[in-house]
């Protein structure tokens, strides 16, 4: 069975590197990865990943928009997306929720906590 | 609380350190340390603060801010006198302040002094002025990221810059 597959969205490197090594350390998922919402949706719809692990705050286009267009998109349209954001308040997530995205876990990125969600919605592998 | 701990095995300092390596001039650099603390230690209100040979909080001047009011914190002089001083000594710092309502419930948020090392010398200071209500410290491997920061961020962001910066 071929490996679960991560598209990874954020216009920081640093966070990109770190999510990517925690799961290639933790998980044989793969990862892919994406610098901003356009690329993240275009991506999306080539690479049919099995789950979108996003940024909010990003140039281009943001995480909330991006996430409404791969709900618009047949191919992405019940692809698990988990929105990242280092806002934690109560009305932020919930414009992540009337974006379409189906989870939220706030930056700073906890390891455990990451792999946790990812297999709830993927499994163990 | 001073803190000066092993390395230990953790993406988040790998990472750090080729971001901040692979700067490439003062503005580059800034942008990694912002990227670092908002990202990886959870702080989107920060200060750089420049120390003059003085070496004391009211001959620095704010550098560079992100996330908070550059008037109200032109210098380092708004802050805790005992805790700037041992930032000043080259201890890292790690304090909680009184809730003053941005976190709206009132909580106390952890603030941290960090020196910035060029050379041996303190040239500047990086306040994180609050973390994240829902960070509530920094622990051991945190610890190693701002020790990065101490250790490394002076030389990427001050060697090439005329030296009334730093």
């Amino acid at each position: 069975m071929p490996a679960k597959k991560i598209l990874l969205v954020d216009d920081s490197q640093t966070a990109l590197i770190v999510a990517r090594s925690i799961l290639e350390k933790r998980t044989s998922y793969q990862c892919v990865t994406a610098s901003d919402g356009l690329e993240a949706v275009t991506k999306a719809n080539d690479e049919h990943p099995d789950l979108v692990l996003m940024d909010v705050v990003m140039p281009r286009m943001n995480g909330f928009e991006a996430c409404k267009k791969m709900r618009e998109q047949a191919t992405t349209r019940e692809t698990p997306i988990v929105l990242l954001t280092t806002r934690g308040e109560e009305n932020y997530m919930e414009a992540g929720f009337q974006s379409g995205c189906n989870d939220y876990l706030t930056k700073p990125i906890n390891g455990e906590e990451l792999v946790r969600l990812l297999q709830s919605y993927l499994g163990e592998e | 609380m001073s803190h000066r701990l092993k390395s230990q095995d953790d993406p988040r300092l790998d990472a750090a350190r080729k971001r901040l390596r692979e700067s490439v001039g003062q503005a580059d650099t800034l942008e990694a340390i912002r990227e670092i603390i908002g990202n990886l230690l959870g702080c989107e209100e920060i200060g750089l603060f420049t120390v003059g040979q003085a070496n004391e909080p009211r001959s620095s001047g704010l550098l560079w801010s992100f996330g908070i009011d550059p008037q109200e914190h032109k210098t380092l002089a708004a802050f805790d006198r005992s805790a700037l001083e041992r930032a000043l000594q080259g201890e890292i710092h790690v304090t909680t302040v009184a809730g003053d309502g941005h976190d709206h419930q009132g909580n106390q948020a952890v603030r941290a002094f960090i020196p910035i090392r060029r050379h041996d010398r303190i040239v500047a200071v990086l306040v994180m002025v609050r973390l994240l209500p829902q960070k509530l410290g920094l622990d051991e491997a945190d610890i190693n990221l701002v020790n990065l920061l101490s250790d490394e961020a002076g030389r990427l962001l001050f060697d090439g810059i005329a030296n009334d910066h730093a």
